[in-house]
């Protein structure tokens, strides 16, 4: 059973976790609360067995567990430049589809920091692209009429003007 | 496969959050699932000068968004608006306002970013003043001097203040004041008609920033709350601080053209000051200019820079910091200025110029930073001749050794010379060079007349002191381009900088290398 802890020096509490394709994972419990869903199940009594995490596969939780346990670390944690390096070293590394995974994880998981971090990231594939990249990076089909597009460019215009890179077409 | 599109709404508002409002709109093109998410997210970013002068456009973008925005009952935590008054559209704006800012406090928006501005000193609409839960408001050119207005009021949540070239008076100005207790940023620039600012009672100040008119007879003077705030920049003012006031939270510190009989600020605790530049400040000298050096404690100061203070004249500091990176002085005197401190890794630079230079006091200077890594500049100067305490081999005083020694040949070449003896009884540069490169003529000149009595050791230009201490000499170029110096002989400089043309074609540079010989 999980016992609460009075100073530091104890052994910390270990939260066990599986993900849906039941892999499983040891995490302390003061990292696995960042996420609040977890600390919920936690708070209702389940920290004793296995918390089986519904949406998430085991190779995204151990993406999203790395950047617990780093936030978990920090020094600082009201500094925002931390808080940057943090962000910009874990995101170096991670394509595109396993962004959105994390999104998607952070979300379900209800992971604050994570969410602002990796929606933040996925603003910046869309910051000052055409149209026409966004939608072949992220697979959107562009289901509009010729006329129907070019009536809603023009609605808007100032937004497709300079400083973006051009539609190729 | 498109994963995106289906990702729930809150996550799609979160990720064009981050977006600017250009980026945004444009999203409502990628399909049509897309056409309306952008004007759900909780900001929304307004600013007139990315519609290029389509005012009419810009207006009616502001309006039906807001329109939908209210009408949706849509969440809106973050409202910013950037939009001048100076066009025939000025009436209309007006009139917009008038009808937005209602709209934008009943929907308790929180962040909320109001920057107007105008040419030609209108008045400021009043509707401005009922803007209740405004948190950060930009004004610029406005007069703001109407008695007319029955309440001058802003938001009480008012954050941040900044007001450029503003007409305003004190009284108003206070009342202004009185109304935001929470503001934790003011900056005040070029505004016309301030006499006084006395900004005590604002507890949680944070950011003070204050650039005076030069043209004002009398300068502003400013009161302020010492304990909660952070940075204070002062330019063309006055301000005095009681004496013993601890600036607990002070890391930045920045005063130019600062007047003071009663500024005391030698006097005053700064337990967490990082930067401290004093620019331009004459009242720095406190009440009773004594014989004992003032002893000042700076636990935290990484950066001083101090330039053109004739205020220290009088006074002998004594800084205390332990951590100083950096200090910088400029003046046209020596200042009486020594260090304690154990850092191993700091620099100092010392500009001297148009002064009559003590060797004395210079000497004591560059013995108090001997610890640094030393960048002198003497400019135009006249040495007073002084006996220095001899630094032969039976006194055993180490001179202190100069990382760059950059001189200037005001005077007449052979003079020049007494001069270059003098400053090597008291400090062995690694490098010299020189300042002003105005004239290729006398500059090639000077250099030349150097590499004779440096490297060629011509004449009896040099004392035998200096002779027989000066090992080896060199001489290093770096053309403009380049990052590193290196070894050329003098011919390769003359021709090198002999061929600029112009004024403005950025030159090579020169130095020589010294190597001195260790004197245990």
């Amino acid at each position: 059973m999980a016992s609460p802890q009075e100073n530091d020096s104890k052994p910390e509490t270990t939260i066990t976790l599986r993900s849906n394709d039941g892999e499983i994972f040891e995490v302390p419990e003061t990292v696995a609360v960042l996420s609040v869903t977890i600390k919920n199940m936690v708070d209702d009594g389940c920290a004793g067995g296995i918390i089986p995490l519904e949406e998430v596969d085991a190779e995204t939780l151990s993406q999203v567990i790395t950047y617990l346990k780093k936030h978990a670390a920090l020094l600082d944690p009201s500094s925002e430049t931390e808080k940057d390096e943090l962000d910009a070293e874990f995101f170096s590394d991670k394509e595109f589809n396993s962004l959105l995974d994390i999104v998607n994880a952070a979300n379900y998981l209800n992971i604050k920091e994570l969410q602002d971090a990796s929606t933040k990231q996925i603003a910046k594939f869309i910051r000052n692209k055409s149209v026409s990249t966004v939608r072949k990076l992220f697979g959107i089909e562009n289901d509009y009429t010729p006329e129907e597009e070019e009536a809603l460019r023009r609605e808007h215009q100032w937004a497709h003007e300079d400083g973006v890179e051009s539609d190729e077409d | 496969m498109d994963r995106i599109s289906d990702l729930p709404n809150d996550i799609l508002q979160r990720i064009l959050y981050f977006l600017s409002q250009k980026d945004a709109v444009r999203t409502s093109v990628l399909s049509k699932s897309w056409r309306y998410t952008w004007r759900t997210r909780p900001n929304l970013d307004f600013s007139e000068a990315t519609f290029k002068g389509k005012k009419q456009e810009f207006l009616s973008f502001v309006d039906n968004t807001l329109q939908q925005y209210h009408d949706q009952r849509l969440c809106l935590d973050e409202f910013h608006l950037r939009i001048s008054l100076d066009d025939y559209l000025e009436y209309k704006s007006v009139s917009l306002l008038e009808k937005w800012i209602p709209i934008l406090t009943t929907m308790g928006v929180k962040e909320y970013r109001l920057s107007i501005c105008t040419v030609d000193y209108n008045d400021m609409p009043s509707v401005v003043f009922q803007a209740e839960s405004l948190q950060q408001l930009h004004v610029e050119g406005f007069d703001m001097d109407r008695d007319a207005v029955p309440t001058i009021i802003l938001s009480k949540h008012l954050k941040k203040l900044h007001l450029r070239r503003v007409h305003i008076q004190g009284k108003i100005f206070r009342k202004i004041l009185s109304s935001c207790p929470l503001i934790e940023t003011m900056h005040v620039e070029e505004c016309g008609g301030l006499r006084n600012i006395k900004a005590n009672n604002l507890r949680r100040l944070k950011d003070f920033s204050f650039e005076g008119n030069d043209e004002e007879d009398e300068p502003c003077s400013i009161e302020i709350y010492p304990a909660s705030l952070e940075t204070i920049k002062i330019s063309f003012g006055k301000i005095s601080f009681d004496k013993g006031a601890e600036f607990r939270n002070l890391v930045d510190l920045d005063l130019r053209d600062v007047e003071s009989s009663r500024v005391r600020l030698f006097s005053c605790e700064f337990p967490s000051l990082r930067r401290m530049t004093l620019s331009d400040c004459d009242g720095l000298n406190e009440e009773s200019s004594s014989d004992r050096p003032r002893w000042c404690r700076f636990p935290s100061l990484e950066f001083l820079k101090i330039f053109k203070c004739g205020g220290l004249k009088e006074i002998q500091l004594v800084i205390d910091a332990p951590n100083i990176l950096n200090f910088e002085y400029g003046g046209n005197f020596i200042p009486s200025i020594s260090f304690v401190t154990n850092s191993r890794e700091w620099k100092s630079k010392i500009d001297l110029y148009k002064c009559s230079l003590s060797l004395l006091k210079l000497d004591e200077l560059l013995k108090s930073l001997s610890q640094s890594e030393i960048s002198l500049m003497i400019d135009n100067t006249n040495i007073i001749q002084e006996n220095i305490p001899v630094q032969d081999n039976g006194y055993n005083k180490p001179i202190v050794v100069v990382e760059s020694l950059n001189m200037n040949c005001g005077c007449g070449l052979s003079y020049f010379s007494s001069i270059l003896n003098d400053v090597f009884r008291i400090c062995r540069p690694r490098n010299m060079g020189y300042c002003n490169n105005d004239y290729g003529g006398s500059l090639m000149q000077f250099v030349g007349f150097m590499w004779r009595i440096l490297i060629e050791r011509q004449s009896d230009q040099l004392s035998q002191l200096v002779l027989r201490d000066l090992e080896e000499a060199s001489m290093e170029i770096k053309e403009w381009n380049e990052e590193e110096w290196h070894r050329a002989p003098l011919s390769e400089f003359l021709i090198s900088h002999g061929r600029r043309e112009g004024y403005f074609t950025p030159k090579c540079q020169s130095r020589f290398t010294l190597k001195w010989r260790e004197i245990a």
